[in-house]
């Protein structure tokens, strides 16, 4: 007499699947947030900066663009840029200095970066960080 | 003495036919005085324009040409004279009257010729005076028969007829005053027998002593009334031959005061062959002259001249006195009378009267000179008239014209004028009416027309007359230009009266000026101009002041500030002009931001281009991202918020990036936001 075997349920298979693999994300969320320079910094609202720039001094926002164009130097003060954002209603292009401590940075006409900048006098967005992406 | 006064009484002559005419003219049309009697009056220079300064301007400064005509002259001698129209009445008469009949001058001047002959000189002391008068009394008849002849034939025939009367009552005067001498000598025998009887009785009877001295009375009556009756008779019978030959006289005077010389040849002749006691030098009886001076001077109010003479020797030697020295001598030569023979111009009677004078007080005295004279004058008008033909033939219709007048003057009646030919004188007539069109559009100072027609004269004749004429009106046409010239540069310094001073020099030296009426019209026209002009400026009708921008820069060329705001006007219009073409050029290539941008700066510089607005709209719409974005970034502008303006004109040359508006405003802002 043969023994009868003990067999596992399909059901506890897919759950355990599904646990595992939302831990797996949940793992990879939390490690690579915590890796992220720019987590917790707030995302500029572009259309809302051209409607009036002044309310964003000392704010830091972050977002991201594709250089324009360079648009002038002032030394000691750094390089601005024009950078084009993208929102909801169109594309608006935004004027950001690069200090000159960022100055080993050289950006160019159509390279896209992810910046993190802080709204200083006027509400002019001066470069904290960037990532050429 | 001849040739002297062959010229006075020539010039006399002239001035006798002149005189009437002369009053007559100008009484039927007076003239007031003062009035611009330069029309008619002779004048030798044109009196210079005015700009020159000469002095030789009429009374209201302005200059007129002559009237072309300064007189005549006869025999190198030059008569002026006051009237065109002196020469005309008489002159134009004849050119109009048809030439005398050939046949009948011929035969006329045959018969005069005949009496001529027959009162030779020689003749009439050697022949009988009845052949002589056989002779020429038929011929004479037959000249006073002859349609030519007017009067003056039957005049002199008629005072040959009343000195025949006059001798023929001498005669019978004579017969009976010889009857009156024996009847004389018989009454004296009478009366000397009845006083003294004794002689004859031998026994006188003292009875009849009162008888005889009764018939001695009577005698004595029939003998004072047979004296008195020779006397009376005696002296009738001068009175009857002086009266003869005044009679004549008259006749003689008549005909030559009236230029008919072949008469006056004939009835010197007559006069030499009836009274030949002074062998042809009988004088003119001084009581006809007197007569005929007495009468102008009754006619005439006398006026008087001093030539009263002061001379003051102030040394001299006189054999009475010795040595002198400031003797002041008085001569005083005071005359009465007429001193004038040229007649006053305000004074038409007195001018008539005058001349009549003049012409009785210079008239020959002697019936040699009578001749004399007459044949000069036939010589002369036979050689003028030859010249006239000469002249004919050769086209030279000024001169010819000139010298038949002058012929015509003297030599009226005579031969060669009379049958001078009609056609001719028709050629000539067409030729001085021609003239007189001239001198009438010069007399007008219708200097235009008068040009044209001394033009046409060349044509005509080959001399012209009005050569001086032509150069005067060229220099008065350029005096009137200067004028108007003078009116416009008055009127580009906006001075009206300068304009109207210099107009009306201007009209004055040629009212006729095209360019006076030109200038004039534009002057008006340029008044009305200015008050539309000035109104399309406050309206702010830029368009149709572009439209008629020659017309009304025209208008303000003389009024300096006009001019400035119209040209203010015009060059922003012609900017807003080029601007609404480039615009719509743009609109075409299908850049309506281009075209917006464009149209903005338009507007800016013509706020109220109505034009340029509507086509700033219709780009705008084209267009609406870009233009709101450059919208708001000014406004951003305005609330002092560069960055965000500056972020809005990015986005704006995003949209466009050929906007110069954008560029230009990040360039500016660039620099803004950069600074601290």
């Amino acid at each position: 007499m043969r023994r009868a075997s003990k067999k596992v349920s399909p059901t506890i298979l897919v759950g355990f699947i599904v646990g595992a693999i939302i831990l797996a994300l949940l793992g990879g969320w939390i490690f690579g947030g915590l890796n992220d320079p720019f987590r917790g910094v707030e995302k500029i609202d572009p259309q809302a900066y051209i409607e009036s720039a002044k309310p964003f001094q000392g704010g830091v926002f972050q977002f991201q663009g594709e250089i324009e164009s360079e648009l002038s130097y002032e030394t000691g003060r750094g390089r601005l840029f024009a950078f084009r954002v993208s929102s909801p209603s169109g594309q608006v292009v935004l004027p950001v200095l690069i200090p000159e401590k960022l100055g080993r940075i050289s950006p160019q006409k159509g390279q896209s970066y992810r910046l993190k900048v802080v709204g200083q006098e006027r509400g002019l967005l001066v470069v904290q960080k960037m990532e050429k992406i | 003495m001849l040739p002297n006064n062959s010229m006075k009484y020539l010039a006399f002559l002239i001035i006798g036919i002149i005189a009437p005419s002369m009053s007559h003219g100008q009484a039927s049309n007076p003239s007031p005085p003062g009035s611009n009697s330069g029309v008619f009056q002779a004048q030798g220079n044109l009196p210079s324009l005015p700009l020159s300064g000469s002095n030789s301007q009429s009374s209201s400064g302005i200059p007129e040409p002559s009237t072309g005509l300064d007189g005549l002259v006869w025999d190198g001698k030059k008569f002026t004279v006051g009237d065109v129209r002196i020469f005309n009445s008489k002159f134009v008469g004849y050119l109009n009257e048809p030439e005398e009949e050939i046949n009948e001058e011929k035969s006329y001047q045959e018969d005069l010729a005949k009496i001529l002959d027959s009162l030779d000189v020689f003749r009439v002391r050697t022949d009988s005076k009845a052949k002589i008068l056989q002779e020429i009394l038929p011929p004479l008849r037959k000249a006073m028969r002859n349609p030519r002849d007017g009067g003056q034939c039957r005049a002199i025939y008629n005072a040959i007829g009343s000195d025949f009367h006059g001798r023929d009552d001498i005669a019978g005067k004579n017969m009976r005053l010889k009857e009156l001498s024996k009847e004389v000598d018989r009454i004296r025998w009478n009366m000397k027998v009845t006083a003294n009887p004794s002689a004859m009785e031998i026994n006188a009877n003292p009875f009849t002593l009162d008888s005889r001295k009764v018939e001695l009375q009577n005698l004595q009556a029939d003998l004072e009334a047979k004296i008195a009756e020779m006397k009376s008779l005696s002296e009738n019978t001068q009175t009857k031959v002086s009266e003869s030959r005044i009679s004549l006289q008259r006749v003689i005077v008549s005909l030559f005061l009236t230029r008919h010389f072949d008469h006056v040849m004939i009835a010197t002749s007559i006069y030499r062959f009836l009274y030949s006691d002074g062998a042809g030098a009988i004088e003119i009886e001084d009581s006809v002259i007197a007569a005929a001076s007495e009468n102008a001077k009754k006619m005439r109010a006398a006026t008087s001249y001093d030539r009263s003479v002061e001379s003051d020797n102030t040394v001299g030697f006189n054999p009475g006195k010795g040595f002198y020295s400031n003797n002041v001598v008085h001569r005083n030569n005071v005359e009465n009378g007429i001193v004038s023979i040229l007649p006053s111009m305000s004074e038409v009677l007195d001018k008539q009267n005058s001349l009549k004078l003049a012409v009785l007080t210079n008239i020959p005295k002697e019936m040699t000179e009578f001749e004399s004279v007459t044949q000069e004058v036939v010589d002369q008008t036979n050689r003028m008239m030859k010249s006239v033909q000469s002249l004919l033939s050769q086209g030279l219709y000024d001169e010819a014209t000139q010298r038949l007048q002058e012929a015509l003057l003297a030599g009226e009646h005579l031969s060669s004028l009379r049958v001078f030919s009609f056609e001719k004188r028709q050629t000539l007539w067409s030729y001085l009416r021609k003239k007189k069109e001239v001198l009438a559009s010069i007399s007008s100072k219708d200097y235009a027309d008068a040009t044209k027609k001394i033009e046409e004269m060349k044509g005509t004749s080959k001399d012209s007359p009005f050569v001086k004429e032509l150069s005067e009106i060229k220099n008065l046409q350029g005096a009137s230009d200067m004028y108007i010239a003078k009116a416009k540069e008055a009127a580009s310094r906006g001075d009206s009266e300068g304009v109207n001073k210099a107009l009306e020099e201007a009209a004055k030296i040629w009212p006729q000026n095209p360019a006076l009426t030109e200038t004039t019209q534009l002057f008006s026209k340029s008044t009305q101009g200015k008050d539309e002009l000035k109104k399309l400026l406050q309206q702010k009708n830029y368009d149709y002041i572009m439209k008629e921008s020659a017309r009304f820069l025209a208008v303000a060329s003389d009024d300096p500030a006009l001019l400035a705001e119209l040209k203010s006007v015009l060059e922003k219009e012609t900017k807003a002009v080029a601007f609404k073409e480039r615009i719509s050029e743009l609109m075409k290539r299908g850049d309506p931001a281009g075209a917006w941008e464009e149209a903005e700066k338009s507007v800016i510089e013509h706020p109220g281009n109505m034009d340029l607005i509507k086509l700033r709209s219709d780009a705008a719409v084209a267009c609406t991202t870009f233009v709101q974005q450059i919208e708001k970034a000014k406004k951003a502008e305005e609330k002092r918020d560069p960055v965000a303006a500056m972020s809005l004109y990015l986005s704006a040359r995003s949209v466009y990036p050929s906007s110069t508006i954008a560029k230009e405003a990040i360039e500016r802002l660039s620099k803004e936001i950069l600074q601290k």
